[in-house]
């Protein structure tokens, strides 16, 4: 017997925008395939720019956005450039073609029974949780779930999506260098209201470099809050072969970001 | 009119007794996991063969991260070689992979002669595995892999342990951090070898200047992808010259003109590598490119144009 697997997944975007948003910042606007349609928060995509002549690997992105666009989607992604894969992004022009491949991973839990949900982000990481915060607002019977987001950076030239969240619920701002709102962590701007926050009626979710995640764990240790993180390693395919990518996890061995992940419980997480 | 210009050219090849594949491109192993992370994308029918993750006698964890960096037209890895084990690949992944026309081989690796012997036996008569690819050259575990793929004599004592134990054509892949990668190839050439594949990657290494640490976190890597293509034809055309076996060209191919210069060089067949991690369909596009050129050239059978290298 032969397995029919005559399947092509849609493996380029055509880019409609992309935008300097704030210092080193981007806002990416692709036109895809109806699949991506099916993206849910959490998710990311590895894009690759400069076609077939740059050799390149993709670069992981949590997607920001997804609606539809004619018979196709349009996907949306937040961006610091950062190093070559992201400098490259940057000179995106609209009608450029672009490699994607995703929706790829397992995105965040949306818990239905809880009266709050809390979005600790730092830097880009506010990309999957505005998505999230979204989705949320979107579920008819989570109508009335209050939506607090904290939203960090290392300068308050760097602060991006603080609008969008805004518009959902409210939304705390701290910068490292105090140029904007709280002066230090925001890690720090959240663990200072955690008081006020019951334990069994609010779903906590971070996205944000290791570091700020490490210190969510800590922050979060001796306390029975459900904790999701969106975590971010350097990939190779994004699709679970390569095996580049991994997390030490407490159960023991290694878990796979761009499969297991890239949302962990953050409790199950080592970061050595 | 049999011979219309469009009627599709003669793909097959044989790669050693008894393994014949339907095309000459394959999936290098540790690139396509166990084909099932690339069913979504390709058409796995289409493959002449995919070669899965390395395989060793007990699941491995691997090395801790991180484990990859791109590195100029190339990348380097460390993944210390994580895999299912050898059982659960016949329990859980093989069966998968059975269900496709394609040739599966499996690719094994271990830290002793005895391991590797015990490997083959395990995997003899596994229905639906084609042939086993013997990792003799992986640089990353400390035990093991390069001090086999160094040494011609501890390659052929290997290749013999393996040809003992298995009744299935052995592919011996070599590693190209030697010396003379040919006279090592005449060692598993000489113990029994069906076929040997090249290159595996080549050591390297990279630094983070701001921090002052490796990129990657054994502090050593394989680089892999275009970066390593001339060397990797360089060593082909070296062993095609001093063996007699069929020879698999890998490193660094991502399109059918990449491919093609391997088979004129004498490679019976290739690997398709990095390139899947950059495209998941590279595999499809590099037959398609090796297609479209022996349309454009006449060619009738790909093994017309094996070895055909004017020099």
């Amino acid at each position: 017997m032969t397995c029919d697997s005559n399947v092509k997944w849609p493996l380029s975007g055509e880019v409609k925008r992309n935008r300097k948003v704030t210092d080193n910042h981007y806002h990416l606007v692709l036109h895809a395939g109806k699949e991506y349609l099916s993206s849910s928060p959490g998710q990311f995509l590895m894009i690759r720019p400069g076609g077939r002549d740059v050799s390149l690997l993709g670069r992981p992105m949590s997607i920001y956005a997804v609606n539809k666009d004619g018979d196709g989607a349009c996907v949306e992604v937040l961006y610091r450039v950062a190093g070559r894969g992201t400098g490259l992004m940057a000179q995106l022009k609209e009608g450029e073609m672009v490699g994607v491949v995703g929706p790829l991973g397992k995105g965040f839990t949306l818990y239905r029974d809880k009266k709050r949900v809390v979005l600790v982000a730092g830097g880009v990481g506010v990309a999957p949780l505005t998505f999230l915060a979204k989705a949320y607002r979107n579920l008819p019977e989570t109508g009335s779930v209050e939506v607090v987001s904290y939203i960090g950076a290392r300068s308050g030239t760097c602060i991006v999506g603080k609008g969008e969240l805004g518009s959902i619920g409210r939304v705390s701002v701290s910068s490292d260098d105090g140029t904007c709102g709280h002066h230090g962590l925001v890690t720090d701007l959240f663990a200072k209201d955690l008081g006020v926050f019951e334990e069994d009626e609010t779903a906590v979710y971070a996205c944000g470099p290791s570091p700020m995640l490490k210190k969510m764990q800590e922050i979060m240790r001796d306390r029975s809050f459900i904790v999701q993180a969106s975590l971010e390693e350097r990939m190779a395919c994004g699709i679970g072969a390569c095996l580049g990518c991994v997390v030490r996890v407490k159960r023991g061995g290694y878990a796979r970001v761009c499969t297991e992940g890239p949302v962990f419980n953050l409790k199950e997480v080592c970061f050595d | 009119m049999t011979d219309r210009a469009d009627r599709p050219p003669r793909m097959e090849v044989t790669i050693g007794r008894g393994l014949t594949l339907k095309n000459p491109v394959m999936a290098a192993s540790g690139t396509f996991g166990y084909g099932e992370e690339f069913a979504r994308y390709v058409d796995l029918n289409s493959l002449g063969a995919i070669v899965v993750k390395g395989l060793s006698l007990e699941p491995a964890s691997g090395n801790p991260p991180p484990r990859i960096m791109e590195t100029p037209c190339g990348m380097l890895n460390s993944i210390g070689l994580q895999n299912v084990g050898v059982k659960a690949f016949l329990a859980e992944k093989l069966p998968f992979l059975r269900d496709y026309d394609t040739a599966v081989i499996a690719n094994i690796f271990g830290e002793t002669v005895d391991e590797y012997a015990r490997l083959s036996e395990i995997l003899s008569g596994a229905p639906g595995l084609k042939a086993v690819e013997v990792n003799v050259s992986c640089p990353n575990v400390e035990k093991g892999g390069i001090a086999f793929g160094s040494d011609p004599d501890r390659v052929a004592e290997v290749t013999r342990a393996v040809k003992g134990s298995v009744d299935l054509p052995v592919i011996v892949k070599l590693s190209p951090n030697v010396t003379d990668i040919a006279l090592i190839a005449e060692a598993a050439e000489g113990a029994g070898a069906d076929a040997v594949s090249l290159i595996n990657t080549l050591k390297g290494m990279s630094i983070d200047v701001e921090r002052k640490v490796p990129h990657i976190g054994k502090v050593i890597g394989g680089l892999s992808g275009p970066a390593i293509r001339p060397i990797a034809l360089r060593m082909v055309w070296e062993v095609v010259n001093r063996v007699s076996i069929p020879v698999i060209g890998i490193g660094g191919i991502v399109d059918g003109n990449d491919a093609l210069q391997f088979l004129i060089a004498g490679a019976r067949a290739v690997q398709v590598g990095t390139a899947n991690f950059m495209d998941p369909m590279a595999t499809t596009k590099v037959l398609e490119g090796i297609t479209n050129y022996m349309y454009r050239h006449s060619v009738r059978d790909i093994n017309d144009l094996i070895g055909t290298l004017r020099v």
